[in-house]
């Protein structure tokens, strides 16, 4: 006996464990942006995106050391910069420290006449030279380091020191025992680039691994018993946030889900007293998610981390299924009879919501469709599960559950507080109407889940490091890597007349460090012949007291610069400096693309608009800040529409169910009610709109139906009236405890989901059990 | 007309240039020993109390704005350059040299960090003392001197002290000396708490003099 009970258990716990080994190991879970929109997006669209994955102002990382002397901040900060050199893992590391003299170096010496901003013809006129010599003569009487003196003779107009005040272009930060520091506080500072992607959320993780590593490391390695405990590393980035974002919403959901789930646990325990039908309830959602996984990733081919979070969360309301089915448990009746006496029930409410949530199915949207795929496989799958497996699984004789219908007064009560339903739509409609606070989240920077101080934080270091603003940059399209750099030199212009006018306080761009090979031929071209800057040079000198012959190894440079062979992309390609050249310059698709960035934007209406009021169409100026809200509200929007197309064939399946036009009102204006009242109440709690909210509205009107439905349905006793009413009790109090929990967190997308599916359950409770028809109605 | 011109500068450029390679030869070449033509050479002894004594009296009425006429002889230059302007400091950290003449320039050492600025130019920049090591040791040099710190002197320097208390002169050679960029060493007299010029030999053999002024401008 016992095994012919077991036989079917086994079976379906070893098709279960198949099934999850199979996902758990051949399911990829991508996390990448980009699949969740739709590829036919705008090429500006696709560039935004991809910038914002893996674009440069992504991968900088703002470090800062604290909490000691700054003498040993600043061994800290270079031993900290030395151990990220040799990691491997960054493009580069900048703390302030004067690099050596290299080879790299030598290069630019030598190409500085075609590389150097500051080379011009007029450069070499009699009038500017001798003005040369002059800051020259000035030069040399201070108290300079020798190697600059060495280079007078041979590059008396400073050429190649306007080239390195270029490359390093953070000379303004203030410099103490060797390494950068803050303008006003003891905080050492350094900025990198990480060589992958800001998204990479793993690899940025163990990045953030290693430098904790790697400041236990300089504890134990500068003078051990003299750090303070207080010496701390501060980091910031959109890379840090990133990381930081998952671990609070991984670390806020799994105490919230444990703590949601203990609860529940408990409470089902209190009211079937069985452990048997605790794992009963199981069955059809753990079926359907497994299902619904395995079907998206069929289809798809990989899941999204979006869709496994937000599927399971409307594949939640599977675990109603079999709650409604053990309130009809009791001694007169087998567990399979309860099972079918709901069924009617549960089919049309989970094709209903099938149907609610299958319109997005068609929607331009991957992560969308995805999403629907996903909660539609699941939901239908829990009901069959209820149907089919669950009859095989379930033992004949269970006990009864607590009937907690009983002790509510419903049918008293209820019918009375019809009026309620109608007022609060009206109210809600009419306050949502009136307030004049914003209805719908525009700025995604608030569902952060990153506090304000650090935000602030970061907005400071970036101040302090003269990083570039994550938040607008340039972006040059061209068939290769030359005509990219013609166009950002095409480009300075209006970019300096943008930065004399204070627009923004600098710029930076590949063909900074690295001019096009036309321009570079260009240079070539005009700089002085040998014979005419000998005369011109001799006139300069009159009546300064530079050696004759002094500048015989400048004429030199000037013959041999004028038959170099222009630097390109590929030349400089394994010389160090062509990390920099990368970051800014790089290959797109067929196409390559310039990164031009900004420091210190002001306005951003008027470099938008001499952006493109000046060029063609290759010059994208994107604010990532404004297109990124831009995309969340077209989401939203999708959202919104194909919610409604579901609507519309979920009222046609309601119709088709139901067979009477009556009856369907009776379903739609509670939830339609409670959704309203969910909606004024939120506003009156001053949340924002935003598409979590949404989803989670998908949810509460999943519930909603679940819970009309089953008020609605006919009863043949009074009995059987108050076990359905039971289950209602115990599905709503359980939604309501694991989602008033996700309530309580500080995440503000958490919290947003949380709350709305709270009000959302507890108002589709009241209205559904306000709307349901009295029993003596049922009865006669 | 022109001919003649070209022919006859560097002509004449070159002799003056030898002249005064000649004559800036003849000192460099004892640049870094300590003179004993001007006073009477002092016992170790008597050197060390009296050297202690000068850096006191140097140590308890500190510098603190003085004049200065700069004049910086070059293996580049046929003539040497000039400067002039104040020389500030503010104990125990800040030196400033504010320069006038020729043009407006200031060198501004606060701890280990230095602001050039140059308003003709437009230059205004911050060094870290430690990217220039002879600047770095000069600067150190400089500041024991003036606070009084013989102990810290001597951490940094060889020093030799010649003289009387009246007319005293110190060689301050660096202990670690740098190819690239050196000091060869630092020359100082004056009398009693008066410090009356600074003399930096560099290693390639130019050398800059500071003159200061007695009284405050």
């Amino acid at each position: 006996m016992i095994n012919t009970r077991a036989i079917p258990w086994l079976l379906w716990l070893v098709s279960i464990a198949l099934g999850s080994a199979f996902a758990v190991t051949s399911i990829p879970i991508h996390t990448e942006l980009p699949l969740l929109l739709p590829s036919s997006g705008s090429f500006s669209q696709q560039l935004f995106v991809d910038q914002l994955q893996s674009g440069p102002t992504s991968r900088i990382l703002l470090l800062g050391l604290q909490g000691a002397e700054p003498a040993l901040l600043a061994e800290a900060s270079k031993k900290l910069a030395e151990a990220m050199r040799n990691h491997g893992q960054f493009l580069h590391v900048y703390n302030g420290e004067q690099t050596k003299r290299d080879l790299s170096q030598d290069l630019l010496y030598r190409y500085r006449y075609l590389l150097s901003p500051a080379v011009s013809p007029d450069q070499f006129t009699t009038e500017n030279l001798r003005q040369s010599l002059q800051h020259r003569l000035q030069d040399m009487a201070n108290p300079l380091p020798s190697f600059f003196k060495k280079q007078i003779p041979e590059d008396p107009t400073w050429a190649f020191q306007s080239l390195l005040q270029k490359w390093r272009s953070r000379n303004t930060i203030k410099i103490a025992h060797g390494v950068w520091f803050s303008s006003d506080q003891p905080v050492a500072l350094l900025v990198a680039e990480t060589a992958m992607s800001g998204f990479d959320l793993d690899g940025q993780e163990s990045i953030q691994k290693f430098l904790t590593a790697s400041m236990e490391d300089i504890r134990g390695t500068i003078s051990p018993h003299s750090t303070p405990a207080s010496l701390e590393l501060l980091r910031s980035g959109p890379s840090v946030f990133a990381v930081q974002s998952r671990a609070v919403i991984q670390q806020d959901s799994q105490w919230l889900s444990l703590l949601g789930s203990g609860i529940v646990i408990l409470l089902l325990l209190v009211t079937y007293r069985s452990f048997t039908i605790l794992l009963l309830g199981l069955v059809p959602l753990v079926t359907g998610l497994l299902t619904a996984g395995i079907a998206a990733y069929l289809t798809f081919g990989f899941i999204h981390g979006m869709t496994l979070a937000f599927g399971a969360t409307l594949i939640g309301v599977a675990i109603d299924y079999p709650l409604h089915a053990f309130a009809h448990l009791g001694s007169d009746r087998s567990p399979r009879l309860a099972i079918l006496q709901v069924w009617p029930t549960i089919l049309l409410g989970a094709t209903t919501t099938a149907v609610g949530y299958g319109a997005m199915l068609f929607s331009g949207f991957p992560g969308l469709s995805q999403l629907a795929l996903f909660a539609m496989t699941g939901l239908l799958t829990a009901a069959a599960a209820t149907r089919w497996i669950l009859p095989i699984l379930i033992p004949p004789q269970l006990g009864q559950p607590i009937p907690w219908a009983t002790w509510i007064p419903f049918e008293r009560v209820a019918p009375r507080l019809i009026l309620i339903v109608p007022v609060s739509m009206v109210l809600s409609l009419a306050f949502l109407a009136v307030s004049e606070k914003p209805f719908w989240e525009t700025d995604i920077a608030n569902l952060s889940p990153i506090p304000q101080n650090l935000r602030d934080r970061d907005a400071w270091l970036r101040k302090e490091l003269g990083a570039p603003a994550v938040r607008e940059m340039m972006i040059v399209v061209a068939p290769d890597h030359q005509h990219v750099l013609e166009q950002s030199e095409a480009l300075k212009v209006t970019l300096d007349q943008l930065v004399d006018r204070g627009h923004m306080a600098g710029y930076e761009m590949a063909a900074d460090y690295l001019p096009s090979i036309r321009t570079q031929v260009l240079r070539q071209q005009t700089l002085p012949k040998q014979a005419t800057l000998q005369n011109s040079l001799m006139e300069a000198q009159q009546g300064l007291p530079f050696k004759p012959g002094l500048f015989e190894p400048f004429l030199q440079s000037m013959t041999d610069s004028q038959h170099l062979t222009p630097l390109d992309h590929h030349t400089i390609q394994d010389t160090p400096f062509a990390a920099k050249i990368r970051s800014l310059l790089y290959p797109y698709h067929d196409q390559w693309i310039g990164t031009i960035l900004m420091r210190d934007v002001q306005n951003h209406q008027a470099i938008q608009k001499a952006i493109h009021t000046d060029t063609s169409s290759s010059v994208h100026y994107l604010d990532l800040k404004t297109e990124s809200n831009r995309m969340v509200t077209t989401y939203r929007q999708e959202v919104t529409t194909y919610l409604a197309i579901g609507v519309g064939f979920l009222i046609l399946i309601l119709g088709f169910g139901l067979r009477s036009f009556r009856k369907v009102a009776t379903v739609l204006i509670p939830i339609a009610g409670s959704i309203m009242l969910d909606l004024g109440l939120l506003h009156a709690f001053g949340e924002r709109l935003s598409l979590f909210h949404l989803a989670a509205l998908l949810l509460v009107f999943g519930i909603g139906l679940d819970y009309t439905l089953f008020f609605q349905r006919p009863h043949s006793t009074a009995d059987e009236r108050q076990q359905t009413i039971s289950a209602i009790v115990v599905c709503s109090l359980t939604t309501i405890t694991v989602f008033g929990l996700l309530a309580c967190s500080q995440t503000p997308v958490l919290h947003g989901i949380g709350l709305t599916v709270f009000l959302g359950s507890l108002t589709c409770f009241l209205f559904a059990a306000i709307c349901s028809p009295p029993q003596r109605q049922q009865t006669s | 007309m022109t001919f003649g011109k070209q022919i006859s500068k560097p002509i004449l450029w070159s002799l003056v240039w030898c002249g005064l390679f000649l004559l800036g030869a003849l000192p460099s070449a004892h640049a870094c020993k300590a003179y004993s033509s001007r006073a009477q050479p002092l016992s170790l002894k008597d050197g060390q109390t009296n050297l202690d004594r000068v850096i006191e009296s140097l140590g308890q009425s500190p510098l603190r704005e003085r004049a200065f006429h700069e004049t910086y002889y070059s293996h580049m230059l046929t003539t040497p350059s000039y400067k002039e302007g104040t020389l500030v400091f503010h104990p125990p950290n800040r030196l400033e040299k504010h320069v006038q003449v020729p043009t407006e320039e200031s060198f501004i050492i606060d701890g280990d960090s230095l602001l050039y600025e140059n308003p003709s130019r437009e230059i205004s920049h911050t060094f870290s003392l430690q990217e220039y090591p002879a600047l770095a040791t000069l600067i150190m040099g400089l500041r024991a001197l003036f606070n009084g710190d013989t102990e810290r002197l001597r951490q940094v320097f060889v020093v030799s002290i010649s003289g009387t208390l009246d007319g005293w002169e110190l060689v301050l050679s660096p202990r670690t000396k740098n190819d690239e960029d050196g000091v060869d060493c630092i020359r100082l007299t004056g009398e009693r708490a008066y410090l009356r010029t600074i003399v930096i030999h560099e290693t390639n053999g130019d050398r800059s003099e500071l003159q200061l002024d007695p009284q405050v401008p």
